[in-house]
C-alpha cells in the first residue's frame, strides 16, 4: 500500500516537472501581463501567482481525468488573479498598465491564450456581452497607447 | 463585430481546434503587441517550489477530507444510537387516562 503510493507520488512529480518545464515560460508571460509587470526582468508578483496556480494544479493532478493540465493551470491562474485583482490595480510599468485588472484578464485570455469568448465568459462568471464589451474596450485602449509612436501625440 | 451567420464560431464549451477567429486587423495587431518583446525569465526553482506547495495543499485537502468524513460518520452513528434508544417511531405513552364512560 505504502509502496504503491510512493511510486504514484514519484510518477506524479515526474509528470508535473515535465509539464512545468514546457508550460512555465508561456504561463509566466501571461501572468506578468496580468499583474502588469514589465517583461524584461524578473516578475515576482507574477511568479507568486503562477506558483500558487501550479501548486493547485499539482494538488488536483490525479483527478484531471483527461483534462489538459495546461488548461487546468490556466484556469487556476485566471481564478487566482480574479480573486486578488484588487492587489494588481497599481501600475507597475507593464504593457497593460492602463487597463483595469478585469480588462487585462479578458484580453490575455482572448488574445494571449486564444480562449473563445463564450468560454472566457463562463470562466469569469460574466455575461458574454459584458466580456465582449470589456474586450473591445481593452483592445481600443491597448492600441491607442502603443509604445512605438516616436513623436508627441497631436 | 461578430462573425456573420455563415461563419460557425465555437459552439458551447468544446473548443474546435480547427476554428480560427475571423481575421481582424486590430486583433492581429494587438496580438502581435502582446507576443512581442522579451519574456520574463523563469526562475529555475519554480517547478520545485510549486510541487512542494502542491504537496502541502494535497496533504491539507486530504486531511480536511478525512476530518469531514469522520465527522459525518460520527453524526450518523449518533443518530443511529439515539434512534435505537429513543425509538421515535412508537407513539408516545398516553399521559391522560381516557374518559370513563358507561360506568
Amino acid at each position: 500500500m505504502g509502496e504503491r503510493r510512493l511510486v504514484r507520488d514519484r510518477c506524479r512529480a515526474r509528470e508535473f516537472e515535465a509539464f512545468t518545464a514546457g508550460a512555465a515560460g508561456r504561463l509566466l508571460h501571461a501572468a506578468a501581463l496580468l499583474t502588469g509587470e514589465p517583461a524584461d526582468r524578473p516578475a515576482p508578483a507574477a511568479e507568486e501567482l503562477l506558483v500558487r496556480a501550479l501548486a493547485r494544479t499539482y494538488a488536483g493532478w490525479d483527478r484531471l481525468r483527461g483534462e489538459d493540465p495546461y488548461e487546468r493551470a490556466r484556469r487556476e491562474l485566471a481564478g487566482l488573479f480574479a480573486q486578488s485583482a484588487r492587489r494588481h490595480r497599481r501600475p507597475r510599468g507593464g504593457l497593460l498598465d492602463r487597463l483595469s485588472p478585469r480588462e487585462r484578464l479578458v484580453l490575455v485570455l482572448r488574445l494571449h491564450e486564444d480562449v473563445a469568448e463564450e468560454q472566457t465568459a463562463a470562466q469569469l462568471g460574466l455575461p458574454a456581452e459584458r466580456v465582449h464589451a470589456l474586450y473591445r474596450h481593452a483592445l481600443a485602449e491597448l492600441r491607442s497607447h502603443r509604445p512605438e509612436p516616436a513623436g508627441p501625440r497631436p | 463585430m461578430r462573425g456573420g451567420d455563415d461563419f460557425a464560431g465555437p459552439q458551447g464549451a468544446a473548443p474546435d481546434p480547427g476554428w480560427r477567429p475571423p481575421p481582424d486587423r486590430k486583433e492581429t495587431e494587438a496580438r502581435r503587441m502582446l507576443w512581442a518583446g522579451p519574456w520574463p525569465p523563469v526562475p529555475p526553482d519554480l517547478a520545485v517550489r510549486a510541487a512542494a506547495r502542491g504537496r502541502r495543499l494535497r496533504l491539507r485537502r486530504r486531511l480536511l477530507h478525512r476530518a469531514g468524513s469522520l465527522l459525518a460518520l460520527l453524526a450518523l452513528l449518533a443518530l443511529a444510537l439515539w434512534a435505537a434508544v429513543e425509538q421515535p417511531w412508537h407513539p408516545p405513552p398516553a399521559r391522560t387516562t381516557p374518559a370513563v364512560e358507561g360506568y
